[in-house]
């Protein structure tokens, strides 16, 4: 069990965390721009004059900054020793803020989303799409399954716009931007969570809005082959009561799949939510994002960039461990 | 008296894709008795229709799966019910696994995979009747101490037992409640020679304490001759041959029969077995006429045209062939 | 194959509408060479016009007939995503199927690496390359740039496919006949494959086009050359919504919600399709 089930895990989590903060390393070394001397070329632009030695002397920082001194090798190492102690560089715009530390401030509004919307997605849709399968002939069934799947294909960022259109402009419902009100005092009191919730409740429609289909999907693909399995038939044939063939024959074993295709859509919706943010300007990882994508902040890129590789990973690294309790045949091998 | 009467059947797998609309003609026309307390068998190669009219029998019928016609009526204790015309789904449930019960291929997945198999128990059980822990425990260890099976495999999953033990599992949990009627549809078919003895045996044993019926499906010949009263020979959707099993296997009438028999090794005899030629029809457009005709040795002009009805030979023993109908 | 296109024409709704709708496209992206003007240009029509019988659509508050942009714009995002899919096929096809292939040791380490192309959050590496691209980021290099990270899915997709392919008996018949690998890979298993190929395709393209319009809203693509992702970037800087000129803020979004759809129905009709069970199904009736 530890041999053919958790060591394979381990060593793909560490090559995935590997592969990934490699191209993180490469892919600004390969591509012909150089950032630093992207980075003094747009400190002039802004108008601000500077003699040679001046430049000189910040281009050396810069090179310092990005850990570009060195041979690529050397650089390379450096670079791996840093991440190992957990060390992100500075952001230049706000320096000389930590990169990590920027992304500790807004980590916890994306995992809220993500975890909202992941959790209430994943419940509806594959509940939706049991019933879908279990009940084959119902029309308000093949509705919803219409609904779903016209929505599936659209972009994270065309539905969070629409809504906004809809929610916070057209029926201001909700607020357009923001985690929450100015006026909420920041604590626990009742005036500060409700406003918490007005602000999260369109990123979280725009994303539940999605998902579901995925889920949806996945679950009726699952679950229309497990209703020819035997035994479902054998079940049926013993004259067991619809609900429990629903739930504890069909749903159960389908559930188990769609525990798989959690871990792997992880990085879409990762994606996905880092979009929302940045439509409705909620303060999460996105909207740092876009911040240091309009300030030219390589280093908070590339940090974001190694963080969410690391943290995509590791989320999936948890699924893949708590899903032997849901499968037996894995737990007893 | 008959348990079982099966009348007129014809079940179609009925699909529209595309615009082309396609059935299956797996169960087409068939009409038999089953009297209480007998062993049936039904034989046949595969694809010939036989899981479908258990299916229909059982009133398991969902789509694609349609009946156009027929009925199947059981007699329980003097009350005549037919499946397929009872309008609500719970009474058909009710049924199923209580009066009638199914024993299904002897497959891996027969279990379901994520329950423990006292679980698959309670839901038979709790299905039918209300229980409390205790009287569970009583009447499933009774029943396994009967069968001789231990207890401790209730703890187990599905996929820690062997084939043979499985499937053993599967024909006590089909038995449990002591059906009026049992369907085994190829009970040993998944499993290997040894195995199969023993899973023979049990059916034999279950069937013999607990005084039901036994409907025996299965392609084995020797198995039906081993444990069956009387034989339905299936080709196409259709019964060809229906008797005693001895008569049957001493004085078989239709083509299609002989064809089989002939392929069965005997004792002491080593000439070369023939195998069936040809290879069964396809259901969708089965051949006109008799469905047997093109692989038929002895086929007449009238075969290809005209299908053969079941003409009573003496003895209960029943035949679907014209050279039959000329020498009666 | 044309056969097979009337057939799902005639019978499935989703591919009637998906097939019309995407023709229509195509057929106004052609028509966009007729522009008028030069779409990459300002101020070559009135600003702020409403609908007209000149300019159907109206115009934006930069000078541009929103119509004949919005044309040009579904033709650039289509060469787009055709560009992008393209690329993401070839590597997609050649690490399926040599990895399906080869087996062992190789398909492990390929594997491992597709996985990992698979986890990684692509969003925000594509920001990264993007970013640093930006000045010299044409339809090309973006193509380029967004079709070298869209194969993972597909490659293990098609990898799949070969290995099932693999273990039928048509397969060992032709290799115990004696046929050479590479004849029975053109001959037996390509046609298997190339049906799976372009349903992937028309998945890959939905994706681009998403991306597209992300980065686009990101400012993270060249502005000037108009795609519904530009559009509506260029729309959102001039407050469209603000001032509420919905022919222009409204005209991309509608495209690209439509345009998606259609593609969408297309993949999942051919895919059903392609699907063995019903494919079974077909086969028995002949």
């Amino acid at each position: 069990m530890l041999k053919k089930y958790y060591i394979p895990r381990l060593i793909q989590y560490f090559t995935v965390v590997f592969i990934g903060v490699t191209l993180v390393f490469v892919i600004p070394r390969l591509l012909p721009s150089n950032p630093v001397e992207h980075q003094l070329s747009r400190m002039m632009a802004q108008g601000q004059y500077l003699d040679p030695a001046a430049i000189e002397e910040i281009r050396e920082t810069l090179q310092q900054l990005y850990g570009l001194e060195g041979g690529a090798f050397q650089q390379y190492v450096s670079y791996f020793k840093r991440l190992l102690t957990g060390d992100l560089g500075p952001s230049f715009t706000q320096f000389p803020t930590p990169v990590m530390t920027l992304i500790r401030q807004s980590l916890p509004w994306t995992v809220g989303l993500l975890l909202a919307s992941l959790s209430i997605s994943w419940i509806i849709g594959t509940i939706l799409g049991g019933i879908r399968v279990s009940f084959p002939r119902s029309r308000l069934a093949k509705l919803i399954e219409l609904v779903i799947m016209g929505v599936r294909p659209i972009p994270y960022y065309i539905v969070a716009l629409v809504l906004l259109i809809l929610f916070a402009f057209l029926v201001p419902i909700f607020p357009m931007a923001g985690g929450y009100s100015m006026g909420a005092k920041v604590g626990f009191n009742a005036r500060f969570i409700m406003s918490l919730l007005r602000h999260a409740f369109l990123p979280i429609l725009s994303m539940v809005t999605i998902e579901i289909g995925g889920w949806f999907l996945q679950m009726r693909n699952v679950a229309s082959n497990i209703v020819e399995e035997d035994y479902v038939v054998y079940a049926e044939a013993s004259g067991l009561p619809k609900a429990k063939i629903v739930f504890m024959y069909i749903m159960r074993n389908a559930i188990i799949p769609q525990i798989t295709g959690f871990a792997l859509n992880l990085g879409f919706i990762f994606g996905g939510a880092l979009i929302t943010e940045i439509v409705f300007a909620y303060p999460g990882m996105g909207y740092l994002l876009y911040s240091a994508i309009l300030a030219g902040d390589y280093n908070l890129i590339m940090g974001i960039n190694v963080f969410s590789i690391v943290g995509v990973s590791t989320a999936m690294l948890i699924v893949d461990l708590i899903y032997p309790l849901l499968d037996p045949r894995v737990r007893y091998q | 008296m008959a348990i079982l009467e099966v009348k007129d059947l014809k079940a179609y797998y009925i699909t529209h894709r595309y615009g082309r609309t396609t059935s299956v003609k797996a169960v087409d026309g068939v009409s038999f008795k089953v009297e209480k307390d007998e062993i049936y068998g039904i034989a046949g190669e595969s694809g010939c229709g036989k899981s479908t009219l258990l299916k229909a029998i059982s009133g398991l019928v969902k789509p694609p799966l349609q009946i156009l016609e027929g009925g199947v009526t059981y007699n329980f204790d003097g009350e005549r019910l037919n499946i397929l015309a009872l309008n609500d789904e719970k009474q058909r449930r009710k049924l199923r696994g209580a009066r009638l019960s199914l024993v299904p291929q002897g497959s891996m997945s027969v279990l379901n995979p994520v329950r423990r198999v006292r679980k698959s128990f309670e839901d038979v059980l709790y299905a039918h009747f209300d229980l409390s822990e205790q009287e569970f425990e009583d009447v499933v260890r009774k029943h396994l101490d009967a069968l001789g099976l231990d207890w401790t495999v209730m703890h187990t999953y599905p996929h820690q037992l062997s084939g043979g033990m499985r499937q053993r599992i599967t024909i006590a949990l089909s038995t449990i409640l002591k059906p009026d009627i049992i369907f085994a549809d190829e009970p040993t078919t998944a499993l290997d020679v040894v195995v199969q003895r023993g899973v023979v045996q049990l059916i034999k044993k279950i069937k013999e304490e607990q005084q039901n019926t036994l409907v025996l499906v299965t392609h084995d010949l020797s198995i039906h001759a081993n444990l069956c009263d009387r034989l339905a020979v299936m080709y196409a959707g259709k019964i060809v041959e229906e008797g005693e099993v001895d008569r049957i296997f001493s004085t078989p009438k239709h083509p299609y029969t002989i064809m089989l028999l002939n392929s069965l090794p005997k004792l002491g005899d080593s000439s070369p077995r023939s195998s069936a030629p040809g290879a069964p029809p396809s259901l969708v457009n089965p051949p006109s006429g008799c469905r047997f005709h093109p692989r038929c040795p002895h086929v007449m002009e009238r075969c290809r045209t005209e299908s053969p009805d079941l003409i009573e030979m003496g003895n209960g023993h029943r035949v679907a062939c014209f050279l039959e109908e000329g020498s009666k | 194959m044309f056969g097979v296109i009337r057939e799902l024409y005639r019978n499935d709704k989703r591919f009637a509408f998906g097939f019309t709708v995407l023709a229509f496209f195509v057929i106004i992206s052609f028509a966009s060479r007729f522009a008028p003007y030069d779409m990459r240009a300002w101020n070559t029509a009135p600003r702020d016009l409403r609908p007209s019988l000149q300019h159907p659509l109206g115009t934006n508050s930069i000078g541009q007939d929103i119509m004949w942009q919005a044309m040009v714009a579904t033709r650039n995002s289509l060469l787009l995503g055709l560009i992008a899919a393209a690329i993401s096929r070839v590597i997609a096809i050649v690490v399926g199927l040599l990895s399906g292939y080869k087996g062992g040791l190789f398909d492990r380490v390929v594997m491992v690496v597709t996985d990992s192309f698979i986890i990684i959050p692509l969003f925000p590496i594509l920001i990264l390359i993007a970013t640093i691209l930006r000045s010299s980021l044409n339809m090309v290099v973006l193509g380029i740039v967004i079709g070298l990270f869209g194969w993972a899915w597909d490659a293990r997709l098609f990898r799949s496919q070969i290995l099932s392919l693999k273990e039928r008996e048509f397969t060992k018949t032709a290799v115990y006949s004696g046929l050479s690998t590479f004849k029975i890979v053109l001959s037996e298993h390509l046609p298997y494959i190339v049906p799976l190929v372009m349903a992937t395709t028309i998945n890959n393209v939905i994706w681009v086009i998403g991306m597209e319009v992300t980065l686009s809203m990101l400012g993270l693509s060249n502005l000037n050359t108009p795609t519904i992702g530009t559009m509506i970037y260029w729309a959102l800087q001039y407050q469209a919504i603000f001032l509420e000129m919905w022919n222009w803020i409204l005209t991309p979004v509608t495209i690209c919600i439509v345009l998606v759809l259609a593609l969408y129905m297309l993949s999942t009709s051919i895919s059903e399709y392609l699907d063995p069970r019903t494919r079974l199904q077909m086969i028995r009736k002949r």
